[in-house]
């Protein structure tokens, strides 16, 4: 403080690198584990030869892509969050969003035993958003709830990809038979990465980095992630205006 | 051989486990979280337990806790195999002793063949410590 | 037989026979009471439900002819859940319910019910720091069994001042002027505030408090030591 005036703008900064060092610890501490598979994947093929070298090979790949997608996903929510870039929100094709997220989470579910699906019809409006913030965010979401279905069940998980309107909004998001998560505890949980080991343990043993970096990602476009509830399952939806542009495919 | 319950909800980690255990002629049966590894202990009576802490809705101290409240279960000994750095304990030597913890394993640091070496050396030795 | 119902928190369970167990409960109506809860062995209850630890759950029991009651239904009130997101703060609570249940081996005050309970929900608030929680369950520990240090005179009767350090006496629990001492009126003013029952997260918002709570901690746990029976 100077002269009775409040800086805030050092004070806002220190809060920015304070939240980006707490994301950069949690997101640390989620690529322990697909490195931990890699290293042991390939310690194993040493250990007992040639045989099982397809399963090994399978797993180094699909853990090095879970690793890598993981870094990309944080490094575009800070470029997102940054100043570097302005945010151009567009109207995009929902239903296309989804297709892809669908896409990209398939050979991963199929590591957990668990299947995606698309829950939407095929006539869905456009929303504002940031094409490639949202179809991370979503990816990265569907990863976290996929891994904690193979963590809490044994039986195949279905994965729900779906797209409703609520009040004149459009709400997209992830959905299982997963318990319902706690909307407080989410928000506190959206607190204290970087600061507990394990913020959202009700959900997964991991350290849950995909959904701060979803948080992330869509506070960047000025929405929120949020719990939500589809079709008789609970999941992480997030809510998007629609657009009443064409949009562009 | 023996029977080993692993704690482990990482999949993949898991299975690899499972094969290189079994390989070394342990029976072993896989529990993700911790009531389906109290579920399993009563089923299949194990010799050992090789347990990740991190673990969801409760963490494996509050297993190992609950594990070690029945009596038949409070000499099995306990292999700690975790993605948690026993650094970040305080006062943890004192703990592991009371809770019967033979070895832990860092899993960044250790490898498969110190797992092996961990359990048929812990096999041998009974735990006596007890909470 | 008359059900009776009140809160309580689990202190300890044990085996009794083939499928019950011998559960321990903390209440704030009747201090500690013990219940048998039958068919509860492993397959049904153990980490979910009613009977969690870390919890405070509403139960409903009868009365046996000796010291030992039936336990008929449980329903979870309020499960600190956050505590099991921090394996220090899981220790700690585990430690907590340890030194509770062994201290109150003799006497059964149902002060103690409070005491866990605040400690509880200081342990699922991660802003509170452990070494201030674990601080205050120390000094209420210590205040319920009739052990407080003297947070207001020094050990030569002497009102206790800023400006002076002090050592301390565990022979006549006060504080010693001593030119070398360790310990100033802001680490006996946190004492003060923890034996007038100010809650952890009062307490949290004093200005270097996380500081102070590790400072003041070797004096606290060591005074814990010597005077609670365990």
């Amino acid at each position: 403080m100077h002269g009775g005036v409040i800086d805030l703008s050092d004070s806002a900064n220190s809060t920015r690198i304070n939240e980006s060092l707490d994301l950069l610890k949690v997101v640390a501490e989620e690529l322990k584990r697909p490195l931990i598979e890699i290293a042991r994947a390939s310690e194993l093929a040493t250990l007992i030869g040639q045989s099982s070298l397809e399963t090994v090979v399978a797993t180094v790949g699909t853990s090095a892509n879970t690793a890598l997608d993981l870094i990309d996903s944080y490094l575009l929510g800070l470029q997102l969050a940054g100043q570097q870039q302005i945010l151009e929100l567009e109207p995009i094709s929902i239903g296309s969003v989804l297709y892809d997220t669908a896409h990209d989470l398939n050979q991963f579910a199929k590591t957990y035993n668990a299947s995606v699906q698309l829950s939407f019809k095929k006539t869905q409006r456009s929303v504002m958003a940031h094409g490639g913030g949202l179809h991370a965010a979503l990816v990265n979401m569907g990863k976290v709830i996929i891994e904690s279905q193979a963590e809490q069940n044994t039986t195949k998980a279905i994965i729900n990809l779906g797209i409703h309107n609520y009040a004149g909004l459009i709400v997209t998001g992830v959905y299982s038979d997963m318990e319902p998560i706690n909307p407080t505890y989410l928000r506190a949980a959206c607190n204290l990465y970087g600061h507990s080991r394990q913020p959202l343990h009700q959900l997964s043993s991991s350290s849950t980095a995909g959904i701060f970096i979803a948080n992330n990602i869509l506070q960047a476009m000025s929405v929120r992630l949020r719990t939500a509830r589809f079709n008789k399952q609970a999941g992480l939806a997030v809510t998007l205006q629609p657009s009443n542009q064409m949009h562009l495919v | 051989m023996a029977r080993l319950l692993v704690i482990e909800p990482n999949t993949i980690l898991a299975q690899i486990y499972q094969t290189i255990l079994t390989k070394n002629k342990h029976k072993v049966w896989l529990a993700k979280n911790a009531q389906e590894a109290i579920n399993l202990a009563d089923k299949t009576h194990p010799e050992a337990v090789i347990l990740e802490l991190q673990l969801p809705l409760h963490n494996g101290l509050e297993f190992l806790y609950e594990f070690r409240s029945y009596s038949e279960w409070r000499d099995i000994p306990v292999i700690i195999q975790s993605l948690v750095s026993p650094n970040e304990f305080k006062d943890n030597f004192v703990l592991w002793h009371k809770l019967g913890i033979k070895a832990y394993l860092y899993k960044p640091k250790s490898t498969l063949l110190q797992l092996i070496d961990s359990v048929n050396s812990n096999l041998s030795r009974p735990v006596h410590n007890i909470i | 037989m008359k059900q009776i119902s009140t809160k309580g928190i689990i202190l300890s369970r044990i085996n009794y026979g083939e499928a019950d167990r011998i559960i321990t409960i903390l209440t704030p109506d009747y201090g500690k009471i013990r219940l048998i809860a039958k068919g509860v062995r492993k397959i049904k209850s153990k980490l979910a439900g009613g009977i969690e630890l870390f919890a405070v759950s509403h139960i409903t029991y009868i009365n046996g002819r000796g010291e030992i009651g039936t336990l008929i239904s449980t329903r979870l009130i309020c499960y600190y859940n956050f505590i099991s997101s921090d394996l220090n703060r899981t220790m700690a609570g585990y430690e907590m319910i340890k030194q509770l249940n062994r201290a109150t081996e003799e006497i059964s005050e149902t002060e103690y019910f409070n005491v866990l309970e605040t400690s509880f929900s200081a342990l699922d608030d991660l802003t509170i720091g452990l070494d201030l929680i674990q601080n205050w369950f120390a000094i209420q520990m210590l205040r319920l069994s009739g052990q407080s240090p003297n947070t207001n005179r020094d050990s030569l009767g002497k009102a206790l001042s800023a400006g002076t350090s002090y050592t301390f006496s565990f022979d006549s629990m006060s504080f010693v002027p001593h030119q070398n001492g360790s310990f100033n009126i802001n680490h006996i003013k946190i004492l003060r505030l923890g034996l007038n029952n100010n809650s952890p997260k009062a307490l949290q918002r004093i200005t270097g408090i996380d500081d102070l709570s590790k400072e003041i901690t070797p004096l606290v746990q060591t005074m814990f030591r010597t005077y609670i029976r365990l």
